[in-house]
């Protein structure tokens, strides 16, 4: 799967955000967006999500492997999301949040194993029937982009999400992200402030 | 100020408000203790002093009886359902979207308008020679009103149409103040990065959290809807009536015989409330465990387009329905001559107005006075219970724990069949020799206005930053200073909004004016209610028109002074 966006022109009240952007991210490539705060980093990952505020106006188009995904539904595009707050819904369990993300077309014994699975994989077994708000930042995190993965994206957009981390859970986290991002070969455009996030041999945009 | 003093004063203050929220329960409990009294054979007022089963016994034979709990059953649960699912469904909708906006302008005229004046204007609208029906004859050739039952119906339906049309808009702002304290945003950019539709994310994941926000929202509307009166009495069915209705008929019964079968009744209705709560309690626990597998099924939903849609035209035509009531109460009232199945009326005239005027200019003034001093008590009250429940976390953990319990008590009244409690108080009302005094009314108005009041004012003071006020002391010195020229000033806007849905919430009280006025004591809310049954419909729609307005014209006037001050005979906009 290949990411493409052409001609990207973001505006919002009035004021151009972005003008004529266009990228490109390969399979298992990471491309990060970097710049300062308000420049429409964050919005152009909803621009390409498909959650864009009705307060911005748009242009410009998204290509999944040559397809023209611009006017499809957000939920019908394939883009899996990754926020800095790793938001966890509270009123499911941990393996519940997991469970969410896991297609339909799979068997309850599918969904479970696959729940297990990532469970293992976050070195959290054990805590699926925890209450998400009892995890640490770390094991928040680390749930929160399995059950990403488990939607089985065709690309994934991280909105900078190591920000919230400590140094070393930091470290600890995009050493988890891009291992997984490396397995699954699919493209990845992440937001972030810190060089230090980006991997070796990334593609790097500044706005 | 030294941190002993400080601590003093804030002694003083929790003991003053745990001294006045005490006696806020102590009315209610002893309300109900002396209701329940008399079902049971001790009422020595009327020289019963020996315990006994005989009004439980007549109870069981009314006849009738079974159909009555069914329509107060149907009417109630039927109606807080339906008025939840519409919320929900509403602020899903409408989040992000010009529909927010524009259901946060309608909330309050529809909050404001009193319950009796929007019955009597849906009943115009909604009567077989209503605007509907005339709307509708020259398509069906009707020379005459139809025979059909749309008012006081045998199932209780219009009175479950207007108890919707009231209570929406009541849960739509409790979600509205819920929904801020969710990351809304965040779940629903998460949710379609996992391939999830809009529809399905607010279903799966935010109305579950909502819905444990506003639950006791939900609650208090359903207690309301089981055992509410006024508007039974305008809209719903006759024969028989509503439960809450029938024992009402008997409390007013001039046999005093029937004043321990009154009392059972009441304590029927409160086992038909607590029962119906257990009932959504459980099916809560059974949804709970049945959607669990569903949440996590994996369905990323379909239709969702189909039900947003469907919710906005539920909202466009709940507007529409106020609309044409309260134009209806408009026309009605300046109408002259109106034959069906004619559209608008043949001639106008002030006559109405003339007509109803020099007998409304009493229950006005009371209604005014009434309303004005409930309001004015209970916004004294709150924020008196709020700077006590401020200063807790200073005083003592203890405090914090006592000042916890007194918020969540403070929904008592709301959360308890008022015909229950309401007789016991007149019983002691009567024993005092206070009942029909315009300040004993105001007292029990206040049992129902303080809640609201509380309610409104405390979202405003947990947020307010208490930095300014320190700032304050620390400038002037003077705590008094601090808390009326800094504190009240910022938090004037929400101030003068809870007085005005205070004063709302008095206007429309029907039962406790009725119940501590003794028939001495009238307002606009007891003669309408009066009239609309079997009275002229042009004076009716006068009394019903002018208490709409009152509570409207109090919310108009509050809007301007907290957007205007005088300053050197100028009027300059506030800034906060």
């Amino acid at each position: 799967m290949t990411l493409e966006v052409k001609n990207l022109c973001l505006t919002v009240a009035g004021r151009q955000l972005v003008s004529d952007l266009s990228f490109e991210a390969r399979p298992g490539q990471v491309l990060a967006i970097m710049g300062p705060s308000g420049c429409g980093k964050s919005s152009i990952l909803d621009f390409l999500c498909g959650t864009l505020a009705h307060s911005f106006k748009a242009s410009g188009a998204i290509l999944l492997n040559g397809m023209d995904i611009t006017q499809v539904a957000s939920h019908r595009r394939g883009m899996g999301m990754q926020l800095q707050d790793h938001l966890l819904f509270p009123h499911l369990s941990v393996g519940e949040n997991l469970a969410f993300g896991v297609p339909a077309s799979y068997s309850r014994s599918q969904r479970k194993q696959k729940v297990e699975n990532a469970l293992d994989d976050c070195q959290l077994q054990g805590y699926g029937k925890h209450n998400p708000l009892t995890l640490s930042g770390g094991q928040r995190a680390r749930i929160s982009l399995m059950r990403t993965l488990l939607s089985e994206p065709k690309a994934l957009l991280l909105d900078e999400p190591f920000s919230k981390l400590d140094p070393e859970l930091r470290q600890q986290f995009r050493e988890f992200v891009f291992k997984r991002v490396s397995e699954l070969s699919i493209p990845v455009i992440m937001v972030t402030h810190d060089q230090a996030d980006i991997p070796d041999g990334s593609e790097v945009i500044r706005l | 100020m030294s941190d002993s003093l400080i601590i003093r004063k804030g002694s003083v203050l929790n003991f003053s408000a745990t001294l006045v929220a005490v006696l806020f329960f102590a009315v209610v409990l002893l309300g109900t203790l002396s209701a329940v009294l008399p079902a049971f054979g001790y009422f020595p007022a009327l020289g019963m002093s020996s315990l006994s089963l005989k009004s439980w016994g007549q109870l069981w034979e009314t006849p009738g009886l079974a159909e009555m709990l069914w329509l107060s059953f149907f009417s109630g649960a039927g109606a807080t359902l339906v008025s939840m699912l519409l919320a929900l469904a509403l602020v899903s909708a409408a989040w992000g979207s010009r529909f927010w906006h524009q259901a946060e302008r309608w909330l309050s005229p529809i909050m404001a308008t009193p319950h009796v004046a929007l019955s009597v204007g849906l009943m115009f609208l909604i009567m077989p020679s209503g605007m509907i029906v005339r709307g509708l004859s020259p398509f069906v050739d009707w020379q005459g009103p139809p025979d059909w039952h749309t008012v006081q119906d045998p199932w209780a339906l219009s009175l479950m149409a207007l108890l919707i049309l009231k209570e929406t808009p009541f849960l739509i702002l409790m979600l509205m103040v819920s929904i801020r304290q969710l990351p809304v945003r965040e779940i629903l950019r998460t949710g379609a990065g996992l391939g999830y539709q809009s529809w399905t994310l607010w279903v799966k994941l935010i109305w579950p959290q909502l819905y444990a926000r506003t639950r006791l929202s939900m609650l208090t509307v359903l207690v309301f809807s089981l055992s509410v009166v006024d508007i039974a009495l305008v809209l719903g069915p006759a024969t028989p009536p509503t439960f809450a209705v029938q024992v009402l008929n008997w409390f007013q019964n001039p046999d005093l015989e029937f004043q321990s079968l009154a009392s059972a009744g009441s304590v029927l209705l409160l086992i038909l409330v607590l029962l119906t709560i257990a009932i959504i309690v459980s099916f809560e626990k059974a949804a709970k465990k049945l959607c669990r597998r569903w949440l996590t099924s994996g369905q990323r939903g379909v239709a969702g387009g189909f039900w947003a849609g469907f919710s906005i035209i539920s909202w466009k035509l709940l507007l529409g329905v106020f609309t044409g009531s309260a134009l209806m109460l408009l026309l009605w009232s300046f109408a002259w001559r109106w034959r069906f199945p004619s559209i608008f009326p043949q001639s106008w005239s002030l006559r109405g107005w003339e007509r109803a005027w020099p007998r409304l200019v009493e229950p006005l003034e009371m209604a005014l006075l009434i309303a004005s001093v409930s309001a004015f008590l209970a916004l004294l009250v709150s924020i008196l219970i709020l700077e006590a429940g401020r200063n807790s976390q200073k005083v003592s953990p203890h405090m914090e724990k006592v000042h916890r319990l007194i918020s969540r008590a403070m929904y008592l009244p709301l959360l308890l069949p008022q015909l229950t409690f309401l007789f016991g108080i007149q019983v002691w009302l009567i024993r005092s020799g206070t009942e029909g005094h315009w300040l004993s009314v105001s007292l029990m108005h206040l049992l129902f206005v303080l809640p609201y009041c509380y309610l409104s004012l405390s979202g405003p003071w947990r947020h307010y930053d208490e930095r300014q006020t320190a700032q304050a002391l620390l400038l002037s010195g003077s705590p008094a200073r601090a808390f009326f020229q800094v504190k009240c000033l910022i938090l004037l806007k929400p101030i003068l909004a809870s007085f005005a849905l205070g004063f709302a919430v008095s206007i429309a009280q029907y039962l406790p004016t009725l119940f501590a006025g003794a028939g001495r004591v009238v307002t606009v809310t007891t003669e309408t209610v009066a009239l609309a049954s079997g009275g002229n419909r042009k004076v009716m729609a006068v009394y019903a028109l002018v208490q709409m307005l009152l509570p409207m014209l109090m919310y108009g006037l509050m809007m301007l002074l907290s957007a205007w001050r005088v300053t050197g005979w100028r009027l300059r906009k506030r800034w906060v």
